[in-house]
């Protein structure tokens, strides 16, 4: 099957309309915990609100927190921080869609580069410090690259840390796996 | 006047607009003082060497301070929606910004008339906000990279982190067909400009032009090419060249720039700003 046509049919018009865009769906074990994460987000700044989660991902719990996708990052951060595991997050758009997980890597010689969505991070090899970060389009992307930049990938906070968008999020994953690649080569060379 | 809207990344920084310049490294606005990385930053110190090489105006610069809270982004798009009308734009960017679906449809739907004489440039958190609210065809340019591409490709994804994994994982070679997607699904502007080891330039929905020379393939690595890019680009359209010749030449300057910078992926985005003039002068548009 031509790569087009495979495309629209993976792409084509589902049994289900898509609901706000841009939104997603927090799911938690229990109501009092959808509650608890709703007072949290709002009380800090966040626009969410409760709602009844679609019945093709209810895994528990009757109430869900709806938020915009794009503070997905600042989003898992605080409830992490206030002790909540969602069960799941979802985007209500598309319900089985997840920001993806897939990773490609770039060998420019002495540096390498990792590629996540629309994030970029390149690494020395010889001294595993991060050289440039490139891509994103969200606010966090360029004031993550002045503490990234310059630093050894093995030292540095991750992105995770001090990000709040879905850029950042991204960048975070392109980290981890440059991190592991680094990792991996300095247990090779100690070996 | 020629406006770039977008944030810069300093916590401390309110609401700031005036012409921006650029020198010695140094982008100033106002009473701020800012060394450019990648981001609006890189962007408009491209705009503001472009427009001084050119004999152009510096540009209008509207930002304000955000590092990704959304806070600030969402005062700019509130700022820019009341303020437009009263600003004499001609050429508009909208740049690195948190994607928000009322904020990019509050500026667009503020522009009323006025909009038939204006040139509406979206890159980065501009183009992402545009798409997710199925707005790309109220834009006259978009300048994405492959991954970019998949985004407007994906008629469901919202932001390029919900890219579907098919698209993703197209090879390079195959951004033709993440083009002719994102325009059959609607997502696209007029022109595109797709940025990459093969600049695609592409008027509805048909790849018109590709420029591959210099080739340069560190430039992928180094942050910031993409944003010099589209500041070259937004430059050349506000010293009136039509919009696809406007892309062919600014991918040639940004990859000349490249190529005198001599980079390799460890190089700062400033190095290649510093080359733009030389490289206007070997297109032959400056002396």
């Amino acid at each position: 099957m031509r790569i087009l046509d495979r495309i629209k049919k993976r792409l084509g018009p589902g049994k289900k309309e898509a609901f706000d865009k841009g939104k997603g769906l927090i799911i938690l074990n229990e109501v009092s915990e959808a509650m608890q994460a709703e007072k949290m987000l709002k009380g800090s700044g966040y626009g969410v609100r409760g709602v009844a989660p679609p019945h093709e991902i209810r895994k528990g719990c009757d109430l869900a927190v709806e938020f915009d996708l794009i503070d997905q990052l600042g989003v898992e951060r605080l409830l992490k921080r206030s002790g909540l595991s969602p069960l799941n997050i979802v985007a209500l758009d598309t319900l089985s869609q997840k920001p993806s997980d897939i990773t490609k890597e770039k060998d420019f010689g002495r540096y390498f580069m990792v590629a996540a969505a629309n994030m970029k991070i390149t690494v020395d090899k010889e001294n595993g410090t991060i050289v440039n970060i490139s891509g994103g389009g969200c606010p966090d992307v360029p004031y993550l690259t002045v503490s990234l930049v310059g630093t050894r990938i093995t030292e540095v906070e991750s992105p995770g840390e001090n990000g709040y968008s879905l850029c950042a999020y991204m960048l975070e994953k392109a980290y981890e796996k440059a991190l592991n690649m680094v990792n991996t080569q300095q247990m090779r060379e100690s070996a | 006047m020629f406006a770039i809207v977008g944030t810069l990344p300093f916590n401390e920084m309110g609401l700031k607009t005036g012409k921006a310049t650029f020198e010695g490294g140094s982008l100033k606005i106002e009473d701020f003082e800012v060394m450019p990385n990648l981001g609006t930053g890189a962007m408009v110190a491209s705009a503001c060497v472009t427009c001084n090489a050119l004999n152009l105006e510096p540009p209008y610069f509207i930002t304000a301070g955000d590092i990704g809270d959304g806070k600030r982004s969402k005062e700019l798009y509130q700022y820019v929606a009341g303020n437009l009308a009263m600003l004499d734009v001609r050429v508009l960017a909208i740049h690195y910004i948190m994607p928000d679906i009322p904020g990019i449809r509050s500026i667009l739907n503020s522009l009323g008339e006025r909009r038939g004489g204006m040139t509406l440039i979206a890159d980065a958190g501009g183009m992402y906000a545009a798409k997710a609210a199925g707005l790309a065809q109220k834009i006259d340019i978009f300048t994405p990279d492959a991954g970019e591409m998949a985004y407007l490709a994906d008629p469901r994804a919202t932001h390029p982190a919900y890219v579907e994994h098919l698209l993703f994982e197209l090879d390079s070679s195959e951004v033709v067909t993440l083009i002719k997607k994102a325009y059959e699904s609607g997502n696209t502007p007029k022109i595109l400009l797709v940025k990459g080891p093969i600049d695609y330039i592409v008027e509805d929905g048909e790849v018109v032009e590709t420029i591959d020379e210099p080739s340069i393939s560190a430039m992928e690595a180094i942050g910031g090419t993409g944003d010099s890019l589209t500041g070259i680009l937004s430059a050349l359209i506000y010293g009136g060249h039509e919009m696809v010749d406007a892309c062919a030449k600014a991918a040639r300057i940004n990859r000349i720039a490249g190529k005198l910078a001599q980079p390799d992926p460890a190089t700062s985005i400033l190095d290649i700003i510093a080359r733009i003039p030389d490289a206007l002068k070997e297109v032959g548009l400056c002396a």
